[in-house]
């Protein structure tokens, strides 16, 4: 008897000491992931680092590290209460009512409340392209008590939440101090205090931002996906090179000055596949190829016309000229893709993948096209852009249709085809990732973007898109966007051509690295 | 020898002058809006009106050129629209590579052109001359951005012995600082070393010839003292010329060599500067080169009136 | 002419060798169509960054285009675009170098000015002109001319200056010849022989250049080959096609070097101290 109990004892004992050791091993290997500076190379530098005061998406790529919103979405695009606690929407879609967490600190050791979210949110209504579309349909944001807001709305505005998180360009709304809005106005502001894993640490325009671990970093109880849920801050230091050349980047991981390189020649993945420090990061397509139409110019503001050019396009052999390698691109011709709630599966269906050279010349001739040469407008700095336009200008041509390119640097193109006339076709890279129909990047209403398009049709879109604005439930909503869709197909004012994939790459001693839409750094750690 | 350089440095006044104007109409005719670059693909109408006026591009034309000049001539270059700083500092700050670069690829250029070009003329219609003469003749045939291209690939990318590209200044690198300068010295070298060996073996055939060398040979002075005091030293004026006009052509080099090798200089700056319309930097860049070029032909004609005192003083 | 005659006499293996080069390559742009029967710039992206085959003796590009193809129109190109520079050239700087050196009132604004304007090394100034007029085969030209012109300039003004005071000129002016007819019939004439030599030289500078320029992003427009567009396109695929920078590069130094050659060669031939050189050493020998 007594033996068994001593046998207990020590089997408990051992038990014990054995299960004491593996904690320990588990907290000290979780322990270990802390430290390092992990030195990022990025491909465009950007002019400063306010993101209400640009469009410039990378912007909020990088201080997404810095600043938070009151929602994220996470892996599978569900919108999810950030900074906010919870939140109600009243039954007519006008009133929304966000409470705050309590106890997250702000970079200057305050505490986040109402006041910051209200200033904050007070500028993005300003000068934030996401705010200005909000505006016009709103009334007014109210205090109720330190952590509690009102939002109020004039109107019923269906994608408010949607586009507080939006990741599109710089749409996304975040929470700065408030002290901080104050002092810089509508100014660009270059002293940055937010809630993020991350503070601001310095910044050489052209070359480098360093981030610093916030100690006192408050982070979500919900579980870490994407964006949204626990963030842990496990690297001491983060740089952002801004490394204008993909080779250099591609050198920069390969020898281990960088440990992730964005944006890498897609046609080098077989060599980093075969290099055992490398990991490829295949970013699902969160990119579509967009052929945008001068809609106010002849021969495209006939709707004949537009049509006739997606009959006129062999898009698989773009998606070789434009991309290349298949793997990385795949031909979809709804706006959202496949997974996404609002995709829509048999969006452009007779048109879309058509190659129908002979029909698109009949549509060319109904249009009354006179055989002016096209003009297509493209930047230099893109590939998808350059050689895409390259590519259509070949095809065109091949079934005898006279096309001028005009390729030129950012700042010309930009300058040009904001103008209403001069050019015809235009190509865009879009974000395909859109948790909203409502807030896609160009949006083609009347005169909306760059598009120029204003006729029976653009007021018939407007009216859909109104409709949809007002409508709250979420089913409704989607036939809708079924009807947009098909309208969308139908009038062409501009459509996209095939969805693609970025590559990045990173070093194989970065661990737990996420590829999302925006590459980001928390959750991560260096070996 | 005073009144000399002051007449000199009195004529740099005009030229700068010129150079400013054309460098501030050329910099306001480009296409292509500062503003929208600025604020992004979507930006709207009133934020870009907001940011012209905010950037005071709103003004008449030649209202902004008087007070930009007004401003120049006090050293204010204004402000880069994406530096967030003031671009004479930008400048000065971005000086140490590429005035690394162009006096490492110089010093290369001119040792091993010199010596090419002497090689050359000693060993006239030799196996030694053709080759000199071939390999110069490859020096200013080759693209200096495609050789660039060939080094980065063979030594950095295949070899690994340099960086492919990047740059750590010399306060935090030391002497490592240079493994990133040494292929874009050596691509810019290339090309100088060629136009230097030419230019070399030519006056020094021309030298050789002369009656005086004659005499020196006649009197039974060594080959070598013949070659290296008499020859050389007065062969050294043209060659110096050819030194200090084509510093300007090294400089432009640089805006293309640094372009490739992404270091951080002057150079790139520029280049950076014209694709997003940082109007204030291409002025100033364009004005430094402008001015780096006439000091540097100051130099050159002064050492020519230093070393040959026929035309000293007038 | 004199030029032939002089030839004649020295027969130089310079001028020999590169005009041989130029003519093969004169032969190879303009024969090009029957050399090849690709379109250099038909798209086949499906085929796209082929290694060099029996096919496609230099492989394919990023669109499935044939390399081969593209150098031989791209010589054509590079080579169209350095004589239409040289061209301008000769003539602005013609008109503005005789202007200055027949004309002493106008020469010192008109130095300034070409002072100022070399002051710019060439490239930038035609970085500059080819960003604002935008890409394009003319635009290219007309910026390199601009760059290259002072000089031109220059070397016809002290040209001029050399002439003109000569006495049978002063005798010509004496006997109440026009100025037209004396810049004509006696200057340019005379000043013919540098003006060569310097055109030679701007050629394949402007070679150079024009290549820069489309690295630069402002050369000439896509999908038109250009040995330098292909340079800078092929510098994404370097490290899997490296066919795809090697053989245009090669053609670039083929056309510049067999130019500077020629060059060098009208140089010797022309230039009247340097022939005095010659002799005198063939006397010594």
């Amino acid at each position: 008897m007594r033996k068994e109990i001593k046998i207990t004892a020590v089997v408990v004992l051992v038990a014990l000491v054995f299960s004491l050791l593996l904690t320990a091993n588990v907290l000290a290997q979780e322990e270990d992931r802390y430290g390092g500076t992990l030195n990022a190379a990025f491909q465009m530098s950007v002019a400063h680092l306010d993101s209400d005061n640009s469009t410039d998406s990378l912007i909020t790529a990088m201080m997404n590290h810095v600043y938070e919103g009151l929602f994220e979405f996470d892996e599978n695009l569900n919108l999810t209460p950030h900074l906010a606690e919870s939140y109600q929407v009243g039954e007519d879609g006008l009133v929304y009512e966000v409470k705050l967490r309590e106890n997250v600190k702000l970079h200057n050791g305050q505490t986040m409340d109402a006041d910051d979210v209200i200033a904050s949110f007070r500028r993005w209504l300003e000068l934030n392209n996401g705010g200005q579309l909000v505006a016009p349909y709103f009334d007014q944001v109210e205090k109720i008590d330190q952590f509690n807001i009102r939002f109020k709305f004039a109107e019923a505005y269906a994608p408010f939440l949607n586009i507080l998180a939006s990741p599109v360009s710089n749409q996304k709304f975040v929470v700065r101090a408030e002290e901080v809005v104050d002092e810089f106005g509508t100014d660009v502001i270059d002293r940055h205090v937010g809630t993020g894993p991350y503070k601001y640490e310095e910044w050489v325009p052209d070359q480098k931002l360093v981030l610093t671990r916030f100690e006192d970093y408050t982070p979500s109880s919900r579980e870490a996906s994407f964006f949204a849920g626990k963030r842990t801050a496990y690297l001491d230091e983060i740089v952002f090179n801004f490394i204008p050349d993909a080779q250099v980047r591609v050198s920069g991981v390969q020898t281990g000055q960088f440990h992730f390189a964005e944006e890498v020649p897609r046609d080098q993945y077989p060599l980093f596949e075969a290099n055992q420090n490398i990991d490829n990061v295949i970013i699902y397509p969160d990119r579509m190829s967009m052929l945008i139409y001068n809609n106010a110019e002849a021969p495209f503001d006939n709707k004949y016309a537009r049509q006739a050019i997606a009959y006129a396009l062999d898009f698989e052999e773009l998606g070789y000229a434009m991309i290349g390698d298949p793997q990385f691109w795949r031909l979809e011709s709804a706006l959202h893709e496949e997974g996404n709630p609002w995709h829509v599966p048999d969006a452009g269906e007779g048109i879309y993948g058509v190659y129908d050279p002979e029909k698109a010349k009949e549509l060319l001739d109904q249009a009354g096209y006179d055989g002016d040469p096209i003009v297509i407008l493209s930047g230099q700095d893109n590939q998808m852009e350059r050689q895409g336009a390259i590519a259509i200008q070949d095809q065109l041509e091949e079934i005898g249709i006279d096309v001028e390119l005009q390729l030129f640097d950012r700042p010309t193109v930009v300058e040009r085809r904001s103008k209403k006339e001069g050019w015809h076709i235009h190509l865009s890279p879009f974000i395909k990732i859109v948790p909203d129909p409502q807030i896609h990047q160009g949006w083609t209403g009347t005169n909306k973007w760059i598009s120029n398009w204003d006729s029976e049709e653009s007021r018939e879109m407007d009216q859909i898109f109104a409709e949809m604005l007002r409508e709250v439930d979420q089913e409704k909503r989607y036939e809708i966007m079924e009807r947009m869709q098909s309208k969308l197909w139908d009038s062409v004012p501009y459509f996209n051509i095939l969805d693609y994939s970025r590559l990045h790459i990173k070093r194989a001693e970065l661990k737990d690295f996420k590829g999302s839409w925006q590459p980001f750094f928390w959750n991560t750690y260096l070996e | 020898m005073r009144n000399y350089i002051i007449k000199r440095l009195l004529l740099l006044v005009p030229i700068i002058l010129i150079v400013a104007v054309i460098a501030f109409f050329i910099t306001n005719l480009m296409p292509g809006d500062p503003v929208r670059v600025i604020l992004g693909n979507m930006a709207t109408e009133s934020e870009v009106a907001r940011l012209e006026q905010s950037l005071g591009l709103d003004q008449p034309l030649i209202m902004r050129f008087f007070r930009w000049l007004a401003n120049i001539i006090k050293g204010d270059f204004g402000e880069s629209l994406y530096l967030n700083a003031p671009v004479s500092e930008v400048l000065f700050e971005r000086l140490r590579p590429t005035l690394f670069i162009a006096v490492m690829a110089e010093v290369m250029g001119i040792t091993s052109g010199l010596l090419l070009g002497i090689l050359a003329a000693v060993n006239h219609r030799k196996v030694l001359d053709q080759f000199s003469i071939t390999l110069s003749l490859f020096g200013i045939s080759i693209p200096s951005f495609w050789l660039a291209l060939m080094l980065m690939f063979v030594f950095s990318v295949n070899l690994g012995w340099f960086p492919v590209s990047g740059y750590e200044p010399f306060t935090e690198a030391g002497f490592g600082s240079f493994r990133y300068l040494i292929l874009p010295a050596v691509t810019l070298a290339f090309m100088q070393a060629g136009l230097i060996a030419r230019m070399t073996r030519s006056a020094m055939l021309d030298t050789l010839k002369q009656d005086y060398i004659r005499t020196a040979k006649s009197k039974g002075l060594s080959r070598k003292i013949i070659v290296f005091k008499h020859a050389l030293k007065n062969s050294m004026l043209p060659v110096i010329t050819v030194i200090g006009h084509n510093f300007a052509v090294l400089l432009g080099g640089t805006w293309i060599v640094e372009t490739i090798f992404v270091i951080p200089g002057t150079g790139f700056m520029a280049i950076n500067a014209i694709m997003r319309r940082d109007i204030p930097v291409i002025q100033a860049s364009i004005i430094f080169v402008a001015v780096i070029y006439v000091i540097i032909n100051l130099f050159v004609d002064l050492s020519y009136a230093f070393l040959n005192p026929k035309i000293r003083y007038h | 002419m004199l030029f032939l005659k002089k030839y004649k006499k020295y027969e130089h293996p310079y001028i020999t060798t590169s005009i041989i080069i130029l003519i093969l390559l004169a032969f190879l742009s303009l024969f090009a169509p029957v050399l090849t029967d690709y379109n250099p710039v038909r798209n086949d992206a499906r085929n796209r960054l082929q290694a060099p085959s029996r096919e496609h003796l230099l492989g394919t590009d990023q669109f499935g285009r044939d390399v081969f193809t593209r150098i031989l129109y791209g010589i054509r190109t590079s080579m169209g675009v350095g004589l239409a520079v040289v061209i301008l050239t000769v003539i602005f700087g013609g008109v503005v170098g005789i202007a200055a050196g027949y004309y002493p009132q106008l020469d010192k604004i008109v130095m300034r000015i070409l002072d100022a304007m070399m002051a710019f090394p060439g490239i930038i100034i035609a970085i500059s002109l080819a960003a604002i007029w935008g890409a394009g085969k003319l635009n290219i030209i007309l910026a390199l001319s601009f760059a290259y012109f002072p000089k031109m300039a220059r070397i016809v003004r002290s040209a001029v200056i050399s002439i003109k005071d000569l006495d049978y000129v002063d005798s010509a002016r004496a006997v109440g010849a026009k100025d037209s007819r004396i810049i004509f019939k006696y200057i340019l004439k005379n000043s013919a022989s540098p003006i060569m030599v310097q055109a030679t030289f701007n050629f394949a500078l402007a070679i150079l250049d024009e290549a820069a320029l489309s690295f630069l992003g402002v050369g000439i427009m896509p999908p038109a080959p250009s040995l330098g567009a292909m340079v800078t396109d092929a510098r994404t695929y370097m490290v899997v096609a490296p066919w795809l920078i090697l053989a245009p590069g090669i053609m670039i130094v083929l056309a510049v070097l067999s130019l500077n050659l020629l060059g060098d060669g009208l140089r010797d031939l022309l230039d009247p101290h340097l022939k005095n050189t010659l002799k005198n050493r063939e006397v010594k020998k």
